[in-house]
């Protein structure tokens, strides 16, 4: 009974509201507002969120951009305390303040992203995840390095790095340049993986005590499946392991029984117009392996180099790699993830495209340019169906830059 | 085609007549048509919508009806058709979403969430947030009518949540 008269008292209020001002668009029904939230613009979103203090609360439950995420370009200015963040669809430039513990000397390197976050890793081998749109910021353990030549774990933990006759910075930037990241947005739970020298991986899961080093196995790439929280690394005699991090314990399980690929180990016989760059490892959303190939080919003397990647699938009887030329519908962000177009329009977005079937890559993923080309962006869309590149068209070329996909996957 | 009618009631009492292939744009009278409570005499009863917006939904469901029924036979029609043809639709959404005032396209977002009317939904919600592209929230409460309720001090706080929007 009061409830209907609470009812009624509420419909009367709105009513009167209706008259004098038809509607109150503070107060519109959650369920609409978050609607309107969620199909605007990751930026038209975070400014919208501060109308009032309904359309803030509202927006707390809404996953920004979540409807149309796309990759955006993010830059490391060497001389400036920011982050540069271009938007290259909506053609527009933000700024976002960097690790400001570091200024004057910004030394930390993003080398992986996941959605709104970043891995940097200092010169000191330290490890953090940072949000670059809030400046949020996660500082991991630490992994002491001291200079020896051998890698073998200590009783305190320490981990001994090769290559004594560097320095330390040195050796960071030059041999640790794979890493992965995965991080849930909303409880923050996260793991980390990186490759030292294409050998060593390492890995830590939030809560750990200490790093994680795979032992005896030479790694050269890896990728995270966060569905069932499996890391999938490719080892220096071409086989696929399998590590689970989903249990409790402080270290990943190896997954021997049940790894389909384990008496698969990939192989491809290089033309002998086909030079090998790199390779990398990725895991579509249903949960398969791909491997990919970077390349350059030259076919015949005289013609043009071309620089492309390979991708090749489990075939479905499970007994051989066969390349495929789709990537389900999907676009492959290298360093980041995987990205599914909700409207399926291939869009020009002014240097690079939209589109699926393609790879988001920068200049360090591709055999380097021939020396007479006099200019080459620093990141660009490889289309699979075309088998062609388009370049962002960046002012000037940039070693410091990447590619990353704001927003969450979360729904 | 069968083309079986079947009448919807508005909640000021107004009745229209529609087909129901076009009425089942809408999932909520598509279920009630696969558990046969539709009696084919009585008009479904709408609560939550009003004659003048219902007329509307109405007539978006007509338009789209048509494209869905081709889909059987699109295989055969070439590229350049198909982009026409969408194209033609884009063109008729633009001039329908551009004749009703945010008042209407917030009535009309209610009552495609009530009759869930994903694609209706999407293209109401993408017309408004085309509204509140880059503006600032200044902007946007001046469009919408609405009184910032936020005190100086919680503005800042939030904007800082977020500065790089601002920038």
């Amino acid at each position: 009974m009061d409830q209907n008269q609470n009812q009624n008292q509420n419909q009367n209020q709105r009513e009167e509201k209706m008259k004098s001002r038809d509607i109150d668009w503070s107060e519109i029904c959650i369920d609409a507002l978050r609607l309107i939230l969620e199909s605007l613009s990751f930026a038209d979103f975070h400014r919208a969120k501060t109308v009032c203090s309904n359309w803030y609360s509202v927006s707390k439950s809404c996953v920004a951009g979540s409807r149309n995420r796309y990759p955006w370009l993010i830059l490391f200015p060497e001389s400036e305390l920011c982050f540069k963040l271009l938007d290259l669809r909506h053609g527009k430039i933000y700024k976002t303040k960097g690790l400001e513990d570091e200024f004057p000397n910004p030394k930390s390197r993003c080398v992986a992203s996941y959605g709104n976050w970043l891995l940097m890793l200092s010169h000191r081998l330290k490890f953090s995840i940072f949000n670059v749109f809030t400046g949020e910021r996660i500082k991991i353990r630490s992994l002491s390095l001291r200079g020896n030549v051998r890698i073998e774990r200590k009783n305190n933990g320490d981990f001994l790095l090769e290559h004594s006759w560097f320095d330390r910075e040195t050796i960071i930037n030059r041999y640790i340049k794979t890493a992965a990241l995965w991080i849930d947005e909303e409880t923050k739970d996260f793991v980390v993986f990186w490759i030292y020298n294409d050998q060593y991986l390492f890995s830590y899961k939030k809560g750990d005590d200490s790093w994680w080093h795979f032992e005896d196995t030479k790694c050269l790439a890896m990728a995270y499946n966060k569905e069932d929280q499996k890391l999938f690394v490719y080892t220096s005699d071409h086989f696929i392991k399998i590590l689970d991090y989903s249990g409790d314990d402080d270290m990943p399980n190896e997954i021997v029984e049940g790894n389909m690929y384990l008496n698969h180990p990939f192989y491809y016989d290089l033309q002998p117009w086909e030079y090998m760059w790199k390779r990398r490892v990725a895991i579509t959303t249903s949960g398969d392996v791909l491997i990919i190939l970077s390349l350059k080919v030259l076919p015949e003397i005289k013609s043009q180099e071309k620089r492309l990647f390979y991708i090749f699938k489990m075939s479905v009887e499970g007994s051989e790699w066969e390349r495929v030329d789709s990537l389900e519908n999907q676009m492959l962000v290298f360093g980041d993830g995987w990205l599914t177009l909700e409207d399926a329009k291939e869009e020009d977005i002014g240097g690079g495209i939209i589109k699926s079937d393609s790879i988001y890559f920068v200049a360090d993923d591709l055999w380097p340019p021939q020396a007479h080309t006099v200019f080459q962006s620093s990141a660009g869309v490889f289309d699979l169906a075309r088998t062609e590149i388009s370049w962002s068209r960046l002012p000037h070329y940039l070693s410091n830059v990447r590619w990353f996909v704001p927003g969450s996957d979360k729904k | 085609m069968s083309s079986n009618m079947i009448m919807l009631k508005s909640s000021d009492g107004a009745s229209f007549e529609i087909e129901e292939a076009a009425a089942r744009k809408s999932k909520i009278i598509a279920n009630m048509i696969e558990v046969e409570c539709v009696d084919e005499d009585k008009a479904i009863p709408l609560q939550n919508v009003t004659g003048n917006i219902l007329a509307l939904v109405i007539e978006y469901c007509n338009k789209h009806i048509v494209d869905d029924d081709d889909d059987v036979a699109t295989e055969e029609a070439s590229e350049e058709e198909e982009e026409a043809k969408k194209k033609k639709v884009d063109d008729w959404e633009a001039e329908f979403m551009n004749s009703m005032s945010l008042e209407t396209m917030f009535e009309l977002l209610l009552a495609a969430n009530y009759l869930n009317i994903k694609s209706l939904i999407d293209l109401v919600c993408q017309t408004i947030a085309n509204n509140i592209k880059d503006k600032t929230p200044e902007e946007v409460r001046k469009i919408f009518s609405i009184e910032n309720d936020f005190t100086p001090e919680e503005e800042e706080e939030i904007r800082k949540e977020n500065a790089w929007a601002f920038g």
